[in-house]
């Protein structure tokens, strides 16, 4: 292969440090650190080569540092999994390439590293600003290749015509896009562990404040309808019956309630989507009282007694699906029996089991029950924060009359605990509280918004929600963890101060909202789309869905991108040039057409005189004005072609009834 | 318009004398109005002579003969000083190129020197001995033959030389009946009449330089002399005098045709005669097709 | 045996290269003549694409999968590109002018394009060279190339055949043409200065060659012979030639009987390759000199003369002395072979 001549090498190598560069920035928190520093010490090494001769790396240097490199990562395979570990040594293959950059194969070579460190990538994070972002990065990639042929052409030029060439695809890609089947899964990929966060099925107090430390998005919603306010966004996920003392968990039972059969639905409600990230659990979010409009996921979805929304399937793909919650309506079903939500530690807690039995409860309602019990919170200096002291033995009792510090897995614990010790049946539920307003009607919910609140049944108004921190963090309810905090904690969680700084700003709040319509858009359409959505346009094009529509999909597909193919590619311009067509070329082509080729080498008059014996009398007195016409248009001055004109259709109409019935020519080619 | 009846009047005058070969006289004809030299090349006896003094005599022009040879000195041809005793003073002696028409036979027998004092009065129309110059007639035509070369001892004009003669023109042998016919009424050549005079051909001269040459037939022109330039088949390609040669020359032939505007027909008809010599040079054709007869053949005249 | 087998490939090969060629000096490519295939990079990313699809589909990841098609379009419109910016040039290649051995000889050409596409690169292949030509800017301006050609020895050689390629847009695809160049190469000996020969035989007569006068005359014709291509045109006897009976050389006394002969035989104790070239060197120093010679190679004499023509003429016939040209077979790697 050859070397790529100084001035080529020169831009292409800028060009493709520069997306090496941009391409290791999202991938770092994936990257073991010798890795990162390897891959930006190439970069600066190809920069500084493209700009300095330097004398060139020994090939056994650079095979002995391979080896080494590849002995590390063979070292802490077990420890990073089989994805990032692939990623790495890409990474490192890229660079130890990108020091010895000459020909065009390596930049090749290095470029097809590119894309598959994009397309990686994108197995991490899937988010429009992402995909901008990556975009960006592959229209690099395109560059740096055009780049490495471009000729003679300047460099703002071959990246315009970059652009043009990938612009043109854009739409063959969509139509591909929309019409490929999807298929299952060939084989089971290994999870990428700590990628998904959300909920998890057993709640031990403590364990949500690590949850509220991250920023993921948990799941956006999208309303039709009004907008609960703040403190009424209670999005119900995982309900949990059972306590062993430390943590609450589900029983089989609870695991398995029945599926909700017929209910009468009736009052207000609040319709909106739900669009949720993938996450480890199967159980999704909903508004209480919820009802399932429809289900736009992969996989279906149900509605069990509880009024949980759940997913049979736990998979890498999100859900997405149409709620209606009917926020008047008592959250009842009678089918159940009540004592497993009685159910306690026969020991342990000791402290709290006193402080319950030495209260009296005797003809009280479950209201005042509750609230009598609460009064310990609000008589007690309580106090909210996401670092609470460690509870190991005994949590309850050690939260409620020791350190009197916690988060809301530990005052729902405790509450619950508590009603269960009064005789009251109660469940710890956890699942989203509050939510970030966005775009008028989006709801943002991320994973800090976690929230673990209790649900004590009652005999006439069914399951009541108490959420025992809003009677200590009123806060907390109002306007969403990150004001309930204190400065100190606020840096908890990950997301750049400054960032919560511009967010308060208005302009970039409302040009944040744009973002997050966007992205919601773009999260349903795009990353949402799957076989039916697929079945669903057939529907809408074809009226049904069946295979032999299907079939007749795909085939317009087909058509559509041959009929782009043809129209970008035909010579139009040639078609239908300027060039205007002469009366002359108009009688000569008809001529041709009757078999009386003129020879390149002829003038008219040449050619006439060689085919007129074969014709007519009143064919070649018409061909003989044309011709006189011809010479005093063509050379003698005259500008006017009307007369010109006038013989042609003269001789066109002799030409056609005449001559073509008559006699065809035996040998037209009479030399 | 009298005056072209008078062309073909001339043609007709000649042809008495050179029979069969009208073409020939034509492009003669054209040669002198488009005010060029010309070059014939023949085997000795084909009437080169005779077409010349023809000439001389329709056009009523003074006529004069030098027959080169390789001893013939420039001076023999241009004139020389001599001294005058009566007057104690040169007096110059015109040499017989100071006549209108000059034949100069057999042109590659003489020595180059001479070849080129002649070419150079061609193209200056003016001779310059001692010092001193003197003009040559207004109107100056050279008629130069030479034979096939032949033979050894002869002295072949050079390409650049041979630019200078708007054409070049081969007689060849008569066909039977014009042998025939020569041999049945044997003309004199007192018996051409004089059809033009000297005044009126440079009136004719001068019209040919306003024939009308439109844009068609200009680009075909240029198309036939870049084909020469780009193209490997030909020997030497076309400078911008052949073009300009060629462009009077299809004047000229348009006129003696009786039209004011050049068709391709013309340019095709004096293409042979002005370029083949030009694009040839000294070699010798093997080929049978002539290079201008190639060149034609791949030039559309209707592309333009 | 394999031999054999190779020499028949080759032959199949050249034959259907010859019938799929754009065949002549002045290429114009066109879907007959045209050839296209992915490049090694083609070839990986269409891997890639098929490793995203996989990827994609595994992951039920919809962005990878949209990697993928758009990865697919972009190579399905490159076949596209790369054939309709291969199918806009015509090449124009210029005969190569003889030349003596072991020296650079340049192939020059001419790449005409008018069409949609500027800038990009076309390459030249031959004998595994790969030469690229960056093409301007400006669509429209024909613009000349010379690439090396590989050094040949002595004789009269086929230049190779040439593969025109192109690998336009990002280079996933590989567009090429064959051009079979109709005229052949001459090549001289080269020369080998010896300064013992020079005192030969030959050196002596060629002072009294140059001493007498070398300009015949008529006077000593001797008779008339047929015509044979390295006589010189002034011999011709045009007399003869107008009445139709075909070209003669007048035979002279004179020059039949002149000692300026530079003769093969002399070098016989050399052998023929280096005789050849110090006979070429000779020619050279007396064509610097303007001397008349002639030159005997035994099968072939050409007659005293002087002059760039008579010299051309003499260098040709040491390049084809010995090789029979009819012979001359041509195959798709040939500077190795011959």
């Amino acid at each position: 292969m050859m070397k790529l001549e100084k001035v080529q090498f020169t831009t292409v190598c800028y060009m493709s440090a520069l997306t090496f560069a941009f391409i290791l920035f999202p991938l770092m928190t994936h990257l073991m650190l010798w890795v990162i520093i390897l891959g930006f010490c190439s970069v600066a090494v190809c920069i500084v080569r493209a700009s300095v001769a330097m004398p060139e790396l020994r090939n056994i240097t650079i095979n002995l540092f391979s080896t080494f490199c590849l002995v590390i990562l063979l070292l802490f395979y077990q420890d990073y999994g089989l994805l990032s570990s692939m990623i790495n040594l890409l990474v490192v293959a890229c660079s130890l390439k990108f020091i010895m950059m000459r020909t065009a194969a390596d930049f090749h070579l290095v470029s097809i590293v590119f894309m598959f460190l994009i397309a990686a990538g994108f197995i991490y994070n899937q988010s429009i600003f992402f995909a901008i972002y990556y975009g960006c990065a592959f229209f690099f990639v395109f560059v740096v290749t055009f780049l490495i042929n471009k000729g003679h052409m300047t460099f703002s030029k071959s990246t315009l015509q970059t652009g043009k060439l990938l612009l043109q695809a854009v739409p063959i890609a969509l139509l591909i896009f929309l019409v490929a089947p999807r298929l299952p899964p060939f084989w089971q990929v290994p999870k990428e562990e700590s990628t998904q966060t959300g909920l998890s099925e057993a709640l031990t107090p403590g364990d949500i404040a690590n949850l509220a430390r991250s920023a993921d998005l948990a799941f956006r919603a999208e309303f039709f309808s009004d907008k609960p306010k703040p403190i009424e966004r209670y999005w119900r996920a995982i309900v949990m019956d059972n306590f062993d003392g430390l943590t609450w968990s589900i029983s089989e039972r609870e695991k398995n309630t029945a599926l909700l059969t017929e209910k009468n639905y009736s009052g207000a409600r609040w319709e909106y989507l739900v669009n949720a990230e993938p996450s480890d659990s199967q159980w999704l979010y909903s508004l209480d009282v919820p009802q399932i409009a429809e289900n736009r996921g992969e996989w279906p979805i149900f509605l069990n007694d509880n009024y949980q929304v759940f997913s049979t399937t736990v998979s890498d793909t999100r859900n997405i699906y149409l709620l209606n919650s009917y926020y008047e309506m008592p959250v009842s079903s009678e089918r159940v029996d009540y004592s497993r939500y009685l159910q306690v530690p026969q020991s342990g807690n000791i402290l709290t089991r006193q402080y319950i039995e030495a209260m009296n409860f005797e003809g009280l309602s479950t209201q005042q029950i509750i609230s009598k019990i609460a009064e310990i919170f609000t008589k007690n200096p309580f106090k909210y924060t996401l670092k609470p002291p460690l509870m190991p033995v005994d949590p309850v009792d050690e939260f409620l009359f020791i350190h009197q510090r916690g988060f809301c897995s530990h005052y729902a614990s405790a509450m619950a605990y508590m009603l269960r010790l009064a005789g009251v049946p109660s469940r710890l539920v956890t699942g989203y509280q509050g939510g970030e307003d966005q775009a008028k009607s989006i709801i943002t919910v991320r994973q800090y918004d976690a929230h673990a609140w209790v649900e004590a049944k009652d005999r006439e108004l069914g399951w009541i929600r108490f959420d025992p921190t809003a009677l200590v963090a009123p806060n907390r309810m109002l306007a969403g963890l990150f004001d309930s905090l204190n400065e100190s904690e606020k840096e908890l969680i990950d997301e750049s101060k400054l960032m919560r700084q511009l967010m308060e700003l208005g302009l970039i709040k409302s040009m944040e909202d744009g973002f997050v319509m966007l992205n919601h858009n773009w999260s349903q359409m795009v990353l949402g789309y799957d076989q039916n959505s697929q079945l669903e346009i057939v529907q809408k094009l074809f009226g049904q869905a069946n295979i032999k529509n299907l079939v007749t999909f795909l085939l317009v597909a087909f058509v559509g991108i041959a009929f782009y193919l043809v129209t970008s590619f035909l010579p139009w311009r040639k078609w239908f040039s300027t060039k205007p067509v002469s009366p002359e070329m108009i009688l000569l082509e008809l001529l041709q057409k009757k078999g009386f080729t003129r020879h390149k080498h002829e003038t008219f008059s040449q050619f006439l005189n060689r085919i007129t014996p074969q014709f007519d009398s009143s064919l070649v007195a018409s061909l003989n004005e044309f011709e006189q016409q011809f010479y005093a248009t063509r050379y003698s001055g005259n500008q006017d072609e009307k007369p010109l004109k006038e013989a042609l259709n003269k001789c066109i109409k002799a030409l056609s009834s005449k001559h073509s019935s008559s006699h065809k020519p035996t040998n037209p080619i009479v030399e | 318009m009298k005056m072209r009846a008078d062309i073909s009047n001339c043609v007709e005058q000649i042809s008495h004398l050179v029979k069969g070969k009208k073409t020939e006289i034509e492009l003669s004809l054209i040669c002198l109005l488009a005010g060029g030299h010309l070059l014939l090349e023949d085997l000795p006896g084909m009437g080169k002579t005779t077409l010349s003094q023809a000439l001389s005599k329709v056009f009523d022009l003074e006529y004069a003969r030098i027959q080169f040879t390789s001893d013939l000195l420039p001076a023999d041809m241009l004139g020389v000083n001599i001294y005058d005793s009566n007057q104690n003073s040169f007096s110059f002696h015109a040499g017989p190129i100071f006549n209108q028409l000059v034949l100069a036979d057999e042109i590659n027998r003489a020595s180059p020197k001479t070849q080129s004092a002649l070419l150079e009065a061609m193209a200056e129309k003016q001779v310059s001995i001692d010092g001193k110059t003197h003009e040559l007639p207004e109107c100056f035509f050279v008629i130069a033959s030479q034979n096939p070369l032949d033979q050894s001892g002869t002295h072949p004009l050079p390409e650049s030389q041979l630019d200078r003669f708007l054409m070049q023109l081969s007689l060849g042998f008569p066909d039977k009946a014009s042998e025939k016919a020569m041999l049945l009424n044997q003309q004199e050549l007192t018996s051409v009449r004089s059809v033009i005079d000297v005044a009126e051909l440079q009136l004719l001269q001068q019209q040919v330089k306003n024939i009308l040459v439109s844009d068609n037939v200009i680009n075909y022109l240029l198309s036939l002399v870049e084909l020469t330039r780009s193209s490997n088949e030909f020997p030497n390609a076309l400078s911008p005098r052949a073009t300009k040669a060629i462009y009077r020359a299809a004047q000229a032939a348009a006129f003696v045709q009786g039209r004011n505007y050049v068709t391709p027909e013309d340019v095709q008809f004096v293409l042979p005669a002005v370029a083949e010599h030009r694009i040839k040079g000294q070699l010798l054709n093997k080929t049978s097709s002539s290079y201008s007869e190639q060149l034609l053949s791949q030039v559309d005249p209707l592309a333009a | 045996m394999i031999y054999r087998l190779k020499r028949i490939y080759w032959q199949l090969l050249y034959r259907f290269v010859v019938k799929k060629s754009a065949s002549n000096e002045h290429a114009k490519f066109n879907i007959h003549n045209t050839f296209i295939m992915p490049t090694k990079f083609g070839w990986s990313l269409i891997g890639v694409t098929l490793c995203l699809f996989v990827l994609g589909t595994n992951y039920q990841n919809n962005v990878i999968l949209a990697v993928c098609y758009l990865l697919v379009s972009i190579l399905l419109l490159a076949i596209f590109h790369n054939y309709f910016f291969f199918t806009q040039h015509e090449i124009k290649l210029e005969s190569v002018d003889a030349d003596f051995e072991n020296r650079n000889l340049k192939l020059r050409g001419t790449i005409f394009s008018q069409g949609r596409y500027a800038g990009g690169e076309l390459g030249l292949e031959y004998s595994r060279e790969v030469f690229k030509i960056a093409l301007s800017a400006n669509a429209n301006s024909p613009q000349t190339f010379q690439v090396k050609l590989p050094k040949y020895k002595r004789g009269i050689h086929k230049l190779p055949v040439i593969a025109v390629t192109a690998t336009y847009g990002f280079g996933f695809f590989y567009c090429w043409s064959y051009i079979i160049h109709n005229k052949s190469l001459v090549v001289y000996p080269c020369i080998e200065r010896s300064t013992a020969q020079l005192h030969n035989k030959t050196d002596k007569e060629m002072g009294s060659v140059d001493a007498s006068s070398q300009l015949s005359t008529s006077d000593n014709l001797q008779g008339i012979r047929p015509y044979v291509n390295t006589d010189p045109i002034y011999h011709v006897s045009w007399k003869h030639v107008a009445k139709g009976q075909g070209l003669v050389t007048k035979d002279f006394v004179e020059k039949a009987g002149s000692s300026g002969w530079l003769k093969l035989s002399d070098y016989h104790h050399l052998d023929i390759e280096r005789a050849l070239k110090v006979i070429c060197y000779q020619i050279q120093a007396l064509g610097k000199s303007n001397a008349t010679f002639g030159l005997d190679l035994g099968s072939t004499k050409i007659l005293p003369n002087n002059g760039n023509k008579h010299l051309d003429e003499c260098l040709y016939q040491l390049a084809c002395y010995g090789i029979d040209t009819q012979d001359q077979k041509r195959t798709i790697s040939d500077p190795q072979q011959s």
